[in-house]
């Protein structure tokens, strides 16, 4: 595995924050602004501010990819590949927002990782029985919320798990990432009708395999 | 009540029945928005509206929709640190930084600086004693020195043929190669002169072993001080 013994040296430490890098370049989101110039760090050598960025957007990747190659292991396998590819190809980064060419990358690697359980079809993918899901962080969220949401995004996860790559792929590009069809069928190689049908298919699937348990989701 | 009960779920089977000739696809199109306005439109409100069974699949769709959206705020801690070591970003054919560089140099230092060191510390220790020894015999007065003393050594300006002298053979060998000389030298001189040399080289090379012996020992005992700080500034507090 990947994560065996892995960076004896890497000493933990806080990416740094947005004011840390105010004003030293002309984007108004201080955000993408952060993140273009760790990036352009990155492309100059500096690894460290290379794994900046990992540890910035880690989760967020690795959040995506479990949705769409929902077996832990296989995920991380493909979030690791997706920082090792943004790794090799960061001189043709060609500007917008880093953000979404990381996502773009681990999505690529996600599919990757979707066509190889495909020709290997023996193992179906496990029942998402982890706790690791954060919900939205919000102060104001009394417990009995909080474990609802949980309780919806185990079962929304478990559901998401059982229907196929390609209705999956598109639902959680569509719902989840917010992309448009456009740029899903660019993504999947297919036509803008195709991405419709699978993500109204596949929230028919969601239903069906929900259905006993949609009291959960109401209002 | 019975018949009314019958009456009742005959007209669900009924209101089921007259569902499953309904199109679900383009309700979950209709829940979606992805309907263009138009008689599809028409047909797909029709359904929601005259059809309990359509009604239920569009509020379930568009609640499904709702926590599908809610989703993309939710994270997932990743079980793993994906961050690149200096290996993986050399092996990936990036360009290491200095810092980098630095990082993988104090790495290395911090593996092997401490062995390395012993052993380079404990060779120089070596040559120094080797060379001491060396020194020692150098300065040492050769047998063949002791045999002329012993013998009182040839007469100023004497005429020795070098017949039964001590190292005849040896000082006939340094005539040979050794510069011309006259035929009342043989014997003498060129033994002499040889000796001077080999007492030279052999002391060019033990100074040349001190020389090398001492550079090792400063670089074992740097390599070990050097090991000590980067194990140090990688785990600080503790001394693998």
């Amino acid at each position: 595995m990947l994560d065996s013994r892995r960076l004896p040296l890497a000493v933990r430490r806080a990416p740094p924050t947005v004011e840390d890098l105010r004003g030293t370049t002309v984007v108004e989101d201080p955000v993408q602004r952060r993140d273009l110039i760790l990036l352009n760090r990155a492309r100059e050598g500096d690894l460290d501010a290379f794994n900046d960025l990992v540890v910035l957007y880690q989760d967020k990747l690795f959040a995506l990819v479990v949705r769409m190659v929902p077996d832990r292991d296989q995920a991380s396998d493909a979030v690791q590949e997706a920082f090792f590819s943004a790794y090799r190809n960061m001189k043709g980064f060609r500007g917008g927002s880093v953000k979404s060419w990381l996502s773009r990358i681990a999505i690529n690697a996600a599919m990757d990782a979707q066509r190889l359980k495909k020709r290997r079809p023996a193992d179906p993918y496990p029942e998402l029985e982890d706790d690791t899901w954060q919900p939205p962080a919000d102060a104001s969220a009394d417990p009995v919320t909080t474990s609802l949401q949980n309780e919806r995004h185990r079962a929304l996860n478990g559901a998401l798990a059982l229907i196929t790559n390609d209705q999956r792929t598109a639902i959680v590009l569509y719902d989840v990432e917010g992309y448009d069809y456009a740029e899903i069928a660019e993504i999947t190689a297919v036509s803008v009708g195709t991405v419709k049908s699978r993500i109204h298919r596949g929230r028919l699937s969601l239903r069906s395999l929900l259905l006993d348990r949609m009291d959960l989701f109401r209002g | 009540m019975a018949d009314d009960g019958n009456g009742h779920d005959e007209a669900a089977l009924a209101a089921v029945a007259r569902h499953a000739l309904h199109d679900e696809e383009l309700i979950a199109a209709f829940a979606t928005g992805d309907i263009e306005p138009g008689s599809d439109t028409e047909r797909a409100k029709g359904l929601v509206d005259r059809c309990a069974v359509c009604r239920d699949l569009h509020r379930d769709l568009d609640d499904l929709g709702a926590a599908l959206r809610a989703a993309a705020a939710s994270t997932a801690t990743a079980s793993r640190d994906f961050r690149l070591s200096v290996q993986d970003a050399q092996r990936l054919g990036g360009r290491p930084s200095a810092r980098g560089f630095l990082a993988g140099l104090r790495e290395s230092i911090a593996l092997f600086g401490r062995p390395a060191g012993v052993t380079l510390a404990t060779l120089g220790l070596v040559g120094l004693l080797v060379g001491s020894i060396e020194l020692g015999n150098a300065s040492a007065p050769t047998p063949m020195a002791v045999d002329g003393a012993a013998t009182g050594g040839p007469p100023a300006g004497g005429l020795r043929t070098g017949e039964g002298a001590p190292g005849a053979a040896k000082a006939s060998a340094g005539a040979a190669f050794g510069p011309a000389s006259s035929p009342i030298d043989v014997g003498t001189v060129p033994a002499t002169q040889g000796e001077r040399d080999q007492t030279a080289s052999g002391l060019g090379l033990t100074a040349w072993l001190f020389f090398v012996s001492v550079a090792l020992l400063a670089a074992g005992l740097l390599l070990l001080v050097a090991s000590r700080g980067a194990r140090g500034a990688i785990a600080p507090g503790q001394d693998r």
